[in-house]
């Protein structure tokens, strides 16, 4: 990472000599025998000798950070191609929880809602610790200076909507996470489709990548191949590529590969496309990918399914306002606002599937969530409803003394400030949970994020295996690492994506288009 | 008979009728003028049994009724969907039509031009032709109502990897705000595959015509209990 200044002159003069040389394309078009990364087939394989089209910047996967890349590309005057696999657009993105951590906005709601203090370093400490410092500094401080920009500017911008309440999350040290009106993801990928598509961005569905191509390993990226129904087609990047394609979550193979605990028999709440193939064609044309070890587990999952619906939003929004975790036997298990990993592991520690997250009504809407979405929880058999702790216990088969008495002495803690059996940083914003009506909500981890991916610098460029960033060739969200370290703290990823999205579609609308 | 048979003798017939008798609906003579009287050499004997006397001569033409759906506008009982109808068994377009490889394909009669079809997209209209005249899929189901290639592709052909725009469903099938409220689920009205979270996607995402049919919304929500025609 960094040494961006000696790398940066590096580029300038590869760029100088293929200027001299014709251009990238005349080089690929030129070389015969050229080494290409890309294939399987010992390493080596022709460019295409002819492109079937050439685009300015072409952006692989079509999220949060495919779409803030095509946004920013768009706007500063490229031609912008979004490639997607899947036959819907807006990846992990669009089914995500739709939370947003900043430690400010313009709209001001820590102030306004009264709840403490916060800053930019506040939010990069809490973020290098939550990832064990495995994270690098300057991309975290970037992450964390960037993301109430990035709000206002989707605010501003792209017309994106958030709910009048603040929450602070597990890892977090200060109430910070935003929730986007739609309670969704689709909240901020439909009106941040709509912008790109209304600065030309042509989002290609159904188009999968199967290659990267690059000539040599001192060479650009020179373009792609992609398979369109049964069609492969040769697209050339003139000014860059990026690659915005997310993590491998819904890859068990891959998972394993570098994490052998993250087992077969995990749920996972991402969708079916996010596996990972474009880190290995990174790979193949030489890219550095670093921690893909680090596979995060959401700890409050639907149980049977693994899926991410609104309940389980409720649980990772609520513990800042009081909300506790029990296990089966009606124990608390962990400090609620701890972190994911430690969420999860100290439930599967338990051994005792599900967990349940206990609430009341007073918490719903201070944690961003509405009654119209508790109704069709109860609906769907997902949240439980009961005016005492004694029925919630019956109607959740939860034991009835244990759980009182879980409740008595958790809301005495309140009172006294101080947690001594898990140490929860007890904070004037809790509520106890005295009067009902009160909930329950079934929790169970299950496979959610890749921490690890490509490495990149600052300007969201893609390092290679010497240290050098790759001509042409940027990435930003999932598919990145070492910006979450070992953990992602929840609700850094939307910040992660738009941020870095942003910087990749600046930067790469600004490279010299390719002669 | 029943009535599938009584369909396709229907369009057996006509064949004759325009072929062998109204040039004039073309406007030229055809090139090949046999085609049709080289298999069926009296038509009358199978019309169906309520299709309208054709006693009186000379036989009006088939196209004075049912109009040609070569249009942009999908149509029902066109003339085209009871000819290829009639001729699901023989999967073979070139006894009829005329095609020369990226450069047309035709009726043997001049304008009518279908498209510029190549030899790999013939390959998979012969396939996609195969699933609309039988198949558990919904071309299949098209095609028993009458709904032939151009009720859903447009005047041309479809070339390999075309795909049918949502306007062109919902022709026929629109509304949108019809199909929400046909789809709304009892049990829990946000679980509307046709009011999703994904926004508005393409029909095709889960509707797929020649092949195999799949609601999409199980590859993550695999304990709903959805079905839709044409899958499995």
């Amino acid at each position: 990472m960094g040494n961006q200044d000696g790398d940066g002159k590096k580029s300038f003069t590869r760029r100088d000599f293929l200027k001299a040389t014709g251009g990238a394309m005349a080089v690929a078009g030129i070389t015969t025998g050229g080494l290409a990364f890309a294939s399987g087939k010992a390493g080596t394989a022709e460019l295409p000798k002819k492109w079937d089209e050439t685009v300015d910047v072409l952006i692989i996967g079509s999220g949060f950070a495919g779409l803030s890349a095509a946004c920013e590309a768009s706007k500063a005057g490229a031609k912008v191609v979004v490639l997607e696999k899947m036959p819907t657009y807006g990846g992990n993105s669009i089914i995500n929880g739709g939370v947003y951590a900043a430690s400010d906005s313009k709209l001001k709601l820590r102030k306004k809602l009264n709840l403490g203090e916060d800053s930019v370093d506040l939010h990069t400490e809490d973020t290098l610790k939550g990832g064990d410092r495995y994270n690098f500094p300057e991309l975290v401080e970037i992450l964390a200076k960037g993301s109430p920009e990035a709000l206002n500017w989707m605010i501003e911008e792209a017309g994106v909507e958030l709910r009048d309440a603040l929450t602070r999350a597990g890892g977090h040290s200060a109430y910070r996470t935003h929730t986007v009106t739609a309670g969704i993801g689709y909240g901020f990928t439909d009106p941040l489709r709509k912008l790109a598509e209304s600065r030309g961005v042509e989002i290609r569905l159904g188009s999968e990548v199967t290659r990267i191509w690059r000539k040599d390993p001192e060479s650009p990226v020179s373009g792609v191949t992609v398979k369109r129904g049964r069609r492969e087609s040769d697209i050339a990047v003139s000014r860059a590529l990026v690659l915005a394609s997310g993590g491998f979550s819904r890859d068990v193979k891959m998972r394993q590969m570098f994490n052998p605990s993250i087992v077969p028999e995990f749920n996972t709440t991402n969708q079916p496309g996010a596996t990972g193939e474009m880190i290995r064609f990174a790979q193949a044309i030489g890219a550095d990918t670093l921690q893909l070890n680090f596979i995060q587990l959401y700890p409050f999952a639907e149980p049977e399914t693994g899926i991410l619906d609104t309940p389980a939003v409720y649980p990772f929004n609520g513990v800042g306002y009081g909300m506790i975790y029990v296990s089966k036997e009606g124990k608390r298990f962990v400090n609620e606002l701890e972190r994911r990993d430690v969420c999860s592991f100290a439930q599967i520690k338990l051994g005792l599937k599900p967990t349940y997250s206990i609430f009341n009504e007073a918490m719903v809407l201070k944690m961003g969530g509405s009654a119209k979405e508790v109704e069709d929880g109860m609906a769907k058999g997902r949240f439980v409803r009961a005016d005492s702790i004694s029925e919630l216990a019956a109607k959740t088969g939860l034991p009835a003394g244990p759980l009182q008495e879980t409740v008595d002495k958790y809301n005495q803690y309140l009172k006294d400030k101080n947690d001594p059996d898990f140490k929860k940083p007890i904070t004037d914003s809790m509520i106890p949970l005295q009067e009902g009506p009160f909930y329950a909500v079934a929790q169970w981890p299950a496979v959610h994020h890749c921490m690890g991916g490509l490495r990149i610098n600052k300007d969201t460029q893609v390092i290679d295996i010497w240290g050098k960033p790759i001509p042409r060739f940027y990435a930003a969200g999932e598919v990145t690492g070492g910006i979450h370290g070992s953990n992602r703290l929840g609700s850094n990823a939307i910040p992660d994506c738009i941020v870095f999205g942003r910087i990749a579609g600046t930067n790469a609308a600004k490279e010299k288009p390719a002669a | 008979m029943n009535l599938k048979a009584i369909f396709l003798s229907a369009i057996v017939g006509t064949v004759v009728l325009l072929v062998g008798v109204s040039h004039n609906v073309w406007g030229e003579k055809p090139e090949k003028e046999s085609i049709c009287s080289a298999c069926h050499v009296e038509y009358r004997s199978l019309l169906p049994a309520l299709h309208p006397s054709l006693q009186k001569e000379p036989v009006p033409s088939c196209l004075d009724c049912h109009e040609p759906a070569v249009s942009e506008e999908p149509l029902t009982n066109a003339f085209s969907a009871l000819i290829h109808l009639g001729h699901k068994d023989s999967a073979d377009c070139l006894e009829c039509h005329t095609w020369k490889e990226e450069s047309s394909f035709d009726l043997p009669h001049p304008g009518a031009a279908l498209g510029k079809p190549s030899d790999e997209d013939m390959h998979w209209i012969e396939k996609a032709f195969d699933a609309w005249a039988d198949s558990p899929y919904l071309a299949s189901l098209h095609a028993s109502h009458a709904v032939t290639c151009s009720g859903c592709h447009g005047k041309n052909l479809p070339l390999m990897d075309d795909t049918v725009e949502n306007e062109r469903c919902l022709a026929c099938h629109g509304p949108m705000e019809k199909l929400v409220e046909r789809s709304a689920p009892q049990d829990f009205p946000d679980r509307n595959p046709h009011q999703s979270h994904l926004g508005e996607i393409a029909c095709t995402v889960c509707h797929r015509s020649h092949w195999e049919s799949e609601v999409y919304c199980l590859g993550c929500h695999q304990n709903f209990d959805m079905k839709i025609p044409g899958a499995k």
